[in-house]
């Protein structure tokens, strides 16, 4: 009875499926040009002490889906890097000037950076965390939670 | 100190009163069971994607959420190896009672110190947020609860080498 061992499962390739369901629309050169385009816009915002402009910049156009490589960690740290420039007096104002998709995104990414608490400092996610949830409910959390992007 | 722990637990309980919205749901890979998802893991598209909320990199939660079920898993404080074996001992000897605290795992995930599993019958027996405040306040305890031990216990090492070289001196 050994084939009654065989776990079949495992040659149903789940990860092939799933590699190409969640597959992203971009290729990796592309994703990066954007990614540096934005990262330009960003820096120059930010040396202007635009925070606001900064952060919009940075939450456009993030790439999702899989296949597109390190692009993904880096336009995280993009992110993270104007998060760290605020002064934490200045976040709620800069909520203001954010729509409700832009906060969903920079929920994501509070997320991304606090299951990184070797990289990022938490406390700063936190707050940030923190002003977003006072602003706008869990709506915002309930859709980090759902989403289906990979990111 | 405490000025950092309160937004740590403000953003855990938000995250948990999100991810607490259950139902019952029966599965869907073997017929009349009803099993929590998140432990089964064998229905992706019901499963929510795990969150990690940390403090520092020693102080972390992670909340994973299905339909059906939802698993929060605490990353305890150990800054040194006393602290190290007494959460040891302290989470084994909560998890050896598990059955008493109805919402316990009896392992925690690899990782992590200790674990709870919340199903939809506890959300239908329990209030949500009387659920979701435990384990606020469990967070908030178990910090508490070690530190006292911890000194505790160096004070009454104090005491047995001031007496065992009490002994010694009166020897001479």
């Amino acid at each position: 009875m050994s084939h009654r061992d065989i776990d079949i499962d495992r040659f149903y390739q789940d990860d092939l499926i799933e590699n190409l369901e969640y597959l992203s629309t971009q290729t990796e050169p592309e994703a990066l040009a954007i990614l540096q385009q934005i990262t330009t816009q960003v820096r120059d915002s930010l040396s202007h002490r635009q925070p606001a402009d900064a952060l919009i910049a940075a939450l456009s156009n993030p790439p999702y889906g899989k296949g597109l490589g390190s692009v993904q960690d880096q336009y995280g740290r993009l992110v993270m890097e104007v998060l760290f420039a605020v002064r934490s007096t200045e976040i709620p104002a800069i909520l203001k000037q954010l729509d409700d998709d832009q906060k969903d995104v920079l929920m994501k990414y509070i997320y991304y950076g606090m299951s990184r608490p070797k990289e990022y400092n938490s406390s700063t996610l936190l707050s940030w965390h923190e002003k977003i949830v006072a602003v706008s409910g869990i709506a915002s959390i309930v859709r980090v939670l759902t989403d289906r992007k990979h990111f | 100190m405490a000025n950092t722990l309160r937004p740590y637990l403000n953003a855990v309980q938000a995250t948990l009163t999100a991810s607490l919205c259950l139902e019952s749901f029966g599965s869907q890979i073997v017929e009349k069971h009803n099993v929590p998802e998140v432990e089964v893991g064998t229905t992706k598209e019901i499963i929510l994607n795990p969150v990690v909320i940390s403090r520092n990199e020693n102080e972390k939660v992670l909340i994973e959420g299905s339909i059906n079920s939802v698993r929060v898993s605490i990353s305890i404080k150990q800054a040194d190896d006393i602290e190290r074996i007494l959460c040891h001992k302290f989470t084994r000897f909560l998890m050896m009672r598990a059955e008493n605290f109805i919402i316990l795992r009896r392992k925690p995930v690899e990782g992590y110190d200790i674990s709870f599993l919340i199903t939809n019958f506890h959300t239908e027996q329990m209030y949500k947020n009387k659920l979701v405040d435990f384990i606020i306040e469990f967070m908030e305890e178990v910090d508490k609860e070690i530190s006292e031990m911890k000194l505790s216990l160096n004070s009454r090492a104090r005491i047995v080498a001031e007496s065992f070289l009490g002994e010694v001196s009166t020897l001479s």
